[in-house]
């Protein structure tokens, strides 16, 4: 049976689609991939060979051992812990069920459990691309279910067997009544099948998106969200950390989870700012340096005061920095210096002067489960000639001078004289740095030097590879940033900084390490970098004297008395400008829209609430429909419209111009929209008419029935009609049942039904005009007439046909 | 004829609606919006099923066609016609039940469904299906009202629209098969009723040939295209036929509070009857008269024919059996239009002896009925003279394809 087929294979893709939703939102592929090869191999071999089907018992003793696998994962498990637990048992059934021989009572399992992973996925998932394999789910789905409507119809009326009458004279009324086998196909329910059904499941499919449309959008969010942390748990957590640590790194996954979204937008002109140099976010920055043998954990300092970020609206060549950080259990801000408030309706932030960092204030700590907003100003950019370069130098505002440098300047040099040799190496072979200029020493230069050593010219490589095992004993470990320097020099960002803030602070230059987040991918639709996890980075930022600061990098507004941050970037090979362009063509682009549609689903399906809707929905459906509802109750509006038409179209409608009274183009024109008019009247015309029968059949109950009282009568006229006899507007019922009757008598196979037309009208006259209700005998004598009427101007037509022929 | 329209959820849809309802709660409660979106891609297809359900039934007609008759036990097939009146959209999974029931009873059980299945009627197209069964009672029944339902997509709300088509079926009493010693019954007496046997005119005997022409031959007899293709004259030939006329009455007494097997007594009777008639109209060429003594008394008479087969078959279908002993009334009306000569039989569930004047005082009292009731030949189908008239056909229902 060709639905039964269908339906195996549709029950198949639906599991495996269940499935592979789950997979998405769990960020788990190895299961999906076993249901759909289970998927692919039961419909092969389960359904169609029909070579491998599991017993009932054996499916019990594997769903036993299921449930088992589902305990150990479940009850050891913390809350976040109990959804996936609960997925994989969806799972490990589904498996059970494709294996078995399919029944009414399976599928049905099968699609319920399918349905469940859909619901658990639904709360896991947070990826773009659950969307459109939503809606594929959803195709398939309602495919399937059709089909397995018609299979259980199918099976529902299925010819039975007739032996099963009894030979006894006393015998049930009647034996089995049954559709015969030899009057229809083996698989009647086949005949449904066909472009026709493929259409209405279409049809049906559409229109259940638009459905979903609609009430996703217009349904108020006004819940209180009151369980979002525990579902929000089950998200990945952005990679950010406070902490180094040099040990304990193995190989890193490059994770493209989604950070933040920035834009950068013009202050005084309003428009979008794009950089040529990828920007630095900075998150922490870290101080103390801890090594513990063959490990070394770099840690913040101290707390300080937390301040209001200083106004910033009178500062020229302002930058409005917008940030929208994603949901993330370990929540930290990200900014850059200099740092300035320049919008008090956004969430408010707090700073930590001397370091930068950024918190939240008291009132805007957002849940974990919530974006989180907050805009800043910055002069942290050049601009003219450098346009759109992130500053290397960062001088000082009052009060952001480093309360001690020695934290800055800490350095054991016992435990690292590799570092300190290597460097002084360096300096002594760049001569900007050994020229001395009024007997100040060139840090800058010294600086750069150090940080060109690791970047440009040197055997250094970056890696995300575990670094090679120390080969010194186990009581005497060297340091992993010395090991970097000496034995491997292969690493991630963090050993870089880590290695040149050690030798800056070997040659007595206050560094730190800055962690945070470097780049992001520009997105030219949205016009915003959307910063990824894999671009978390680490640097390092030193500190110049004032009479150390160059003054060329300085602006002119900006005072020379104060020191300044040097920023720097040990890490070979990390700008984007090579994948950029790779980046470039079709491919690229696909990508940007990608990206843009995942920052569309987060913005309006994920976290879609009640002040988005509003904005997005309600304020400008409101607007709009106010605009119309004012402009057509407008006289004004309408009185020029139709000459506003006509100027549009070039018309002169007053002839002014040409001082003629008939202008062709104006003739047209009004053709045109007569024709147009008359095409809308007859396509409104319908559903206008169809609009009148439904408001007719919605009265009240008497009156309906009335009208089937008499329906009666219409049929006696709709088979007199047929036969060329109709009522004049002038006769009366009985007059036109009178002269039918006299026409019936001519006909001698009509004769004997010369008097159904006149009972027919009696009764008619009965219930129209006296209000009187036929009884069953009644009604059942009108229906003989009628049929005995029917039949015998059947026969007369079928005689006059067969005498003509 | 009347129509009445009706939706109703199906158990599926309340199970979809519980679904539903906690999917609905979940993203209430837990305000995820993706949640949301699942509800309404369920919502959506329920309230497109809703919709398509009643469209699917508009403009679509369904007629029933019943055979003219059967006898009880023969195979029925009803064929049930359903047309598309719709210019786009077509029909699917359309089932149609039809109700049957005898008019005699207000048994609810004994009103028996018949269901129908049309997969799939296109725009503008009608198909054709039937369903079969065998009715093993003999009786009027009442066919419908028709009821056209679908649930189409889903099988989640079905639409019901009730056609209030109402047909009426005779099932004729079942026949059975006279035995050898039926004819030799009725040849038996041949002798002694000279009287009955009608010569009947040449023109109602049956056909068998030509002849030439002898003198003496009616004109009427000329077959005038032979005679003018072989240029002499030739005569058509009539088989002579001379048959018994036969005058049969039902004694149908059963007790009231009859057993299984006094029923089947009964049906007997009927159907020994039955079979008698439809013989005797069959051969033709005879006067047959039926009268039957049961609940009510009834009797029908005539020449031999198809016509008088059918009407005796319709109040055969619809003899009832009584308690009382009508019997001797129906004999003491009906002998008088007996013609004399004509066979007479009586056909009862028990033991009858003409010679109780007891019982059958009216009739011997009356001296031109006396004579007659002496020559009535009794049967009782309880007893094992039965067995040399008539025998039971097996069930047909083996037979049937």
């Amino acid at each position: 049976m060709k639905v039964q087929r269908l339906l195996q294979i549709n029950m198949a893709a639906l599991v495996a689609l269940g499935t592979l939703l789950l997979g998405m939102g769990q960020r788990s592929g190895w299961l999906a991939t076993i249901v759909i090869v289970a998927a692919a191999t039961s419909v092969y071999f389960t359904d169609i060979l029909e070579q491998f089907q599991l017993s009932r018992r054996a499916a019990n003793i594997l769903a036993v051992v299921a449930v088992a696998m589902f305990l150990h994962d479940f009850l050891p498990a913390d809350r976040p812990g109990y959804l996936p637990a609960i997925a994989n048992l969806l799972i490990y059934l589904q498996i059970i069920h494709l294996y078995r021989k399919k029944t009414i009572r399976i599928y049905w399992q099968l699609a319920m459990l399918s349905l469940l992973q859909v619901v658990v996925a639904a709360v896991v998932s947070a990826g773009f691309e659950f969307g459109p394999l939503l809606v594929i789910y959803m195709f398939v789905a309602l495919s399937a279910l059709c089909l397995f409507f018609l299979y259980r119809e199918t099976v529902r009326y299925a010819p039975r067997d007739l032996a099963e009458t009894d030979g006894h004279w006393q015998r049930p009324l009647t034996a089995p009544l049954a559709p015969p086998p030899g009057r229809m196909t083996d698989h009647p329910s086949d005949r449904a099948l066909g472009w026709a059904m493929i259409w209405q499941i279409v049809k049906m499919g559409l229109a259940s998106i638009a459905f979903t449309l609609a009430v996703f959008f217009a349904v108020p969010r006004v819940g209180s969200m009151l369980y979002r942390d525990t579902v929000s748990d089950q998200q990945a957590v952005v990679g950010f950390s406070t902490e180094i640590s040099l040990d304990q790194i193995g190989d890193i996954i490059r994770s493209d989870q989604s950070v933040m979204r920035v834009h950068f937008v013009d202050h005084e002109k309003g428009t979008t700012y794009e950089l040529r140099q990828e920007p630095y976010f900075r998150g922490a920055t870290l101080t103390e340096y801890s090594p513990k043998g063959r490990s070394a954990d770099w840690k913040m300092a101290h707390r300080d005061r937390r301040r209001r970020l200083q106004p910033g609206h009178s500062i020229e060549d302002l930058i409005r920095v917008e940030i929208v950080l994603e949901p993330d259990r370990k929540r930290a801000l990200f900014g850059m210096l200099p740092i300035y408030q320049i919008d008090e309706s956004t969430n408010p932030i707090r700073v930590e002067r001397r370091t930068g960092h950024l918190f939240f204030s008291d009132r805007s700590r957002p849940k974990s489960s919530e974006p989180f907003r907050y805009v800043f100003g910055t002069t942290g950019f050049g601009k003219g000639f450098r346009g759109g370069y992130d500053r290397l130098i960062t001088p000082l505002a009052k009060g952001q001078q480093p309360r001690s440098l020695e934290a800055l300047t800490a350095w054991d040099e016992d435990k690292l004289p590799l570092l300190k040799e290597l460097a002084d190496d360096i300096i002594a072979q760049d001569k900007l740095s050994n020229e001395f200029v009024r007997g100040v020493e060139p840090r800058f230069y010294r600086v750069q030097a150090l940080e060109r050593h690791f970047r440009y010219n040197s055997p250094y490589t970056y890696s995300l590879q575990r670094p090679p095992k120390q080969n010194r004993p186990p009581g005497n470990p060297i340091d992993p940033t010395e090991d970097f320097i000496a034995n491997h020099r292969t690493g991630h960002c963090e050993f870089f900084a880590s290695a040149l803030t050690l030798m800056l602070r070997s040659q007595g230059i206050p560094a730190r390490i800055v962690v945070g987040y470097k780049g992001g991918e520009f997105n030219s639709v949205g016009e915003y970098y959307q910063v990824k996890r894999l671009d978390a980075h680490a640097w390092v930022e030193a500190y110049l004297e004032p009479k150390q600061v160059p003054a060329s990098m300085l602006r002119e507004d900006e005072p020379r008395d104060v020191g300044a941050w040097v920023r720097l970037d040990p890490t070979p090979g990390t700008d984007r400008s090579d994948a950029d362009q790779a980046r470039g063509g079709v491919i690229g682009r696909l990508i940007e829209l990608f990206e843009y549609g995942q920052v569309l689903w987060t913005d309006y399906v994920l976290e879609l609430n009640w002040d988005r809707q509003k904005k997005a929905i309600y304020d400008p459906i409101y607007a709009e429909l106010s605009l119309l509802v004012r402009d057509l109750l407008s006289w004004e509006v309408w009185s020029h419209l139709p000459i506003g038409i006509a100027r549009t179209l070039g018309i002169d409608v007053y002839g002014r111009a040409t001082g003629r009274w008939f202008s062709w183009r104006a003739g047209l024109t009004a053709m045109s929209v007569c024709l147009v008019l008359v095409g809308v009247f007859r396509l409104v015309r319908s559903p206008i008419g169809r609009l009148i029968v439904w408001i007719a059949s919605r009265r009240p109950a008497a009156k309906s029935r009335r009208s089937l009282r008499i329906e009666f009568y219409r049929r006696l006229e709709t088979v007199l009609a047929r036969h060329g006899m109709k009522r004049a507007a002038t006769q009366t019922q009985r007059e036109f049942a009178l002269e039918a009757a006299g026409q019936l008598t001519e006909s001698p196979s009509c004769r004997h039904a010369a008097s159904m037309p006149r009972r027919v009208v009696e009764a008619f006259y009965r219930v129209r005009f006296g209000g009187h209700a036929l009884d069953k005998h009644e009604a059942e004598a009108v229906e003989h007439a009628l049929t005995s009427l029917e039949e015998a101007l059947s026969a007369d037509a079928q005689n006059a046909a067969g005498n003509g022929g | 004829m009347f129509v009445n329209r009706h939706t109703a959820i199906c158990r599926e849809c309340w199970y979809y609606l519980f679904i539903l309802s906690f999917i609905v709660g979940g993203a209430i409660l837990r305000d995820i919006n993706l949640l949301i979106a699942v509800s309404a891609m369920m919502i959506g297809p329920l309230l497109f099923s809703w919709r398509f359900v009643i469209v699917s039934l508009r403009r679509l007609d369904v007629r029933r066609r019943l055979p003219d008759g059967i006898c009880a036990g023969d195979l029925l097939v009803v064929d049930v016609t359903a047309v598309n009146g719709r210019r786009r959209l077509g029909s699917w999974s359309v089932v149609v039940e039809d109700q049957i029931h005898r008019d005699d009873t207000a048994k609810a059980n004994d009103r028996k469904t018949a269901k129908v299945m049309f997969p799939y009627v296109a725009a503008g197209d009608d198909q054709t299906s039937a369903y079969h069964g065998r009715l093993t009672r003999r009786g009027r029944y009442r066919f419908g009202p028709l009821k056209v339902s679908t649930r189409f997509p889903l099988g989640l709300i079905r639409r019901t629209v009730v056609v209030d088509q109402i047909d009426d079926l005779v099932v004729c009493p079942r026949l059975g098969r006279l035995a050898p010693g039926w004819s030799q019954m009725l040849h038996t007496d041949r002798l002694s009723s000279h009287r009955s046997q009608r010569r009947r005119g040449s023109l109602e005997a049956d056909f068998y040939g030509l002849r030439n022409w002898r003198t003496g031959d009616s004109r009427r007899w000329i077959h005038w295209r032979t005679s003018a293709k072989r240029g002499e004259l030739f005569v058509r030939q009539f088989e002579q036929q001379r048959n018994q006329d036969l005058a049969l009455f039902l004694d149908l007494w059963q007790p009231a509070n009859p057993s299984q097997e006094q029923l089947e007594h009964v049906e007997l009777v009927v159907s020994f009857a039955a079979t008698v008639v439809a013989d005797v109209c069959r051969r033709g060429a005879s006067q047959l008269y039926v009268g039957a003594a049961g609940r009510t008394v009834s009797s029908v008479g005539g020449a031999a024919s198809m016509v008088l087969l059918q009407e005796v078959m319709a109040q055969l279908a619809v003899t009832e059996a009584g308690d009382e002993d009508r019997l001797p009334g129906l004999l003491d009306r009906s002998l008088n239009e007996v013609r004399p000569g004509t066979k007479m039989m009586v056909i009862g569930t028990r033991p009858t002896t003409m010679s109780d004047t007891d019982r059958f005082a009216a009739v011997w009292d009356d001296p031109q009925k006396r004579n007659a009731i002496r020559q009535i030949v009794c049967v009782d189908v309880a007893g094992d003279e039965l067995a040399q008239y008539f025998q039971v056909e097996p069930s047909r229902q083996d037979q049937s394809p």
